[in-house]
């Protein structure tokens, strides 16, 4: 595993800042590009996976708590 | 920490991205087909490791015989290389495939 | 025409005034009290490296000149109207958000993994014959989880003693842990800007007292961290672990089952 420098933590530092941090305002206009809306409906087919997936593996006193039962197998829709 | 806990953090890490992410879509057009490539296999790679996540904690958890354990992990073991040779076939590095924004932070 | 929002602030003093991004008017659109500086910018034009650059540049030097709040880089409006019209919907929060900034800078905790640190658990087992390609593959990959596991817990204990010893008010303090394969905690505080010397030496004190992790203190930065208007008090969470997140994860670190 290659090690950071100082100098390489402060550049992650400000890099973080710029991408991830400040105030986030709504009603702006969006540098658009097409294809955004297919970027859009990817991130919604995941996050619909990864709900089916949890409700799943829900099941009556959960996953952990019953050893040696076998929980649902996941499905994705 | 359990199953539960780990898919309702990754789902707050894609509800986080949703925010995020058009603006941060280049918007050359030559691009746009790599961009949108990067796009799928990043999500097929995302859900082939949830897959693999709950694969460990079932083996973990005996509920797998050995017989199953060798199916899974060769099933996702050939999952991950169509993957890898997918992307460089896209000009991508594998290592890319990562919804997280380079080295300041891994969603995978 | 398109505005690159850069900051948000009071009134501003006279002596503020210049260029934007790439010699571009910079200009402070206001609705009563508050205002937000931008760039005029031509949406044809893509940001680059350098912009986002020039844009902490700016950043530093409007917040050294009065109370500002960062606006998030690539924030655009498509008019002027727009961007007076979108403070105005959250003039109270912004206020409450500038003051809680007011005179404050942040000062940033970086602790990296060191070489000695264990890293992920990657070293390869010698292949035993009687065990097939798919079961190995499975526990080289529990063994990578649970390396990782190991890692997370080491990285919240270095977090709870780097909390403990600031000992300030929570709402100062924001963090998150494991940002990526190098990162174990990254940390900010937000101090008076005339103490920032003598906290960021208290820091670094601090950061170096751990013998598997590189701790490096940066900053003075302007309070990119504090900025946000999503909860009245404190910063908002980027990640579960950061303070004043939803329960049950909270902002002390959890404990794996």
């Amino acid at each position: 595993m290659k090690e950071l420098t100082p100098a390489d933590a402060s550049l992650l530092e400000l890099v973080d800042r710029l991408l991830h941090k400040g105030v986030v305002l709504a009603g702006h206009a969006t540098i658009s590009v097409a294809g955004v809306d297919l970027i859009y409906l990817g991130l919604n087919v995941v996050l619909a996976a990864v709900e089916t997936i949890e409700s799943g593996a829900q099941g009556p006193g959960g996953v952990a708590s019953r050893p040696g039962a076998r929980p649902p197998a996941p499905r994705l829709s | 920490m359990n199953e539960i806990d780990e898919l309702t953090e990754l789902r707050r890490e894609v509800e986080r991205l949703r925010g995020i992410l058009p603006e941060r879509v280049d918007v050359d057009p030559d691009q746009v087909e790599q961009g949108l490539a990067k796009l799928v296999l990043t999500l097929v790679e995302f859900l082939r490791q949830l897959l693999e996540r709950q694969a460990v904690r079932r083996m973990e958890g005996g509920t797998l015989s050995d017989e199953e354990v060798e199916r899974m992990g060769v099933a996702l073991m050939r999952l991950e290389q169509k993957v890898q040779e997918m992307a460089r076939g896209f000009g991508i590095d594998p290592s890319e495939l990562n919804l997280g924004l380079g080295p300041l932070g891994n969603l995978i | 025409m398109t505005l690159l929002a850069h900051a948000i602030t009071g009134e501003p003093p006279a002596s503020l005034d210049g260029e934007g991004l790439r010699g571009r008017p910079l200009r402070w659109s206001g609705t009563g009290d508050i205002g937000l500086w931008s760039t005029r910018w031509d949406p044809a034009d893509k940001l680059d490296r350098n912009d986002a650059l020039e844009h902490h540049r700016l950043v530093e030097r409007i917040c050294a000149a009065q109370p500002c709040l960062p606006v998030r880089f690539g924030t655009t409006f498509a008019t002027d109207e727009d961007a007076r019209a979108s403070l105005s919907t959250r003039a109270d929060d912004l206020h409450s958000a500038l003051d809680r900034v007011a005179g404050k800078s942040e000062l940033a905790v970086t602790l990296l993994w060191a070489k000695n640190s264990g890293g992920r658990g990657d070293t390869p087992r010698p292949a035993d014959p009687a065990i097939g390609p798919g079961r190995r593959f499975m526990e080289e990959r529990r063994a990578r989880y649970a390396a990782r596991e190991a890692q997370k817990a080491r990285a919240a204990e270095l977090l709870e003693c780097l909390v403990a010893e600031l000992s300030v008010e929570r709402s100062l303090v924001w963090h998150e842990m494991c940002t990526s394969d190098r990162v174990a905690v990254s940390l900010a505080v937000l101090i008076p800007s005339e103490r920032a010397t003598e906290r960021k030496a208290v820091l670094e004190r601090l950061a170096s007292r751990f013998n598997d992790v590189v701790g490096v203190v940066s900053g003075p930065w302007p309070p990119y961290s504090f900025a946000s208007i999503e909860q009245s008090g404190g910063a908002a969470p980027r990640r579960p672990t950061g303070p004043g997140a939803e329960p049950p994860t909270g902002s002390a670190p959890q404990s794996r089952s």
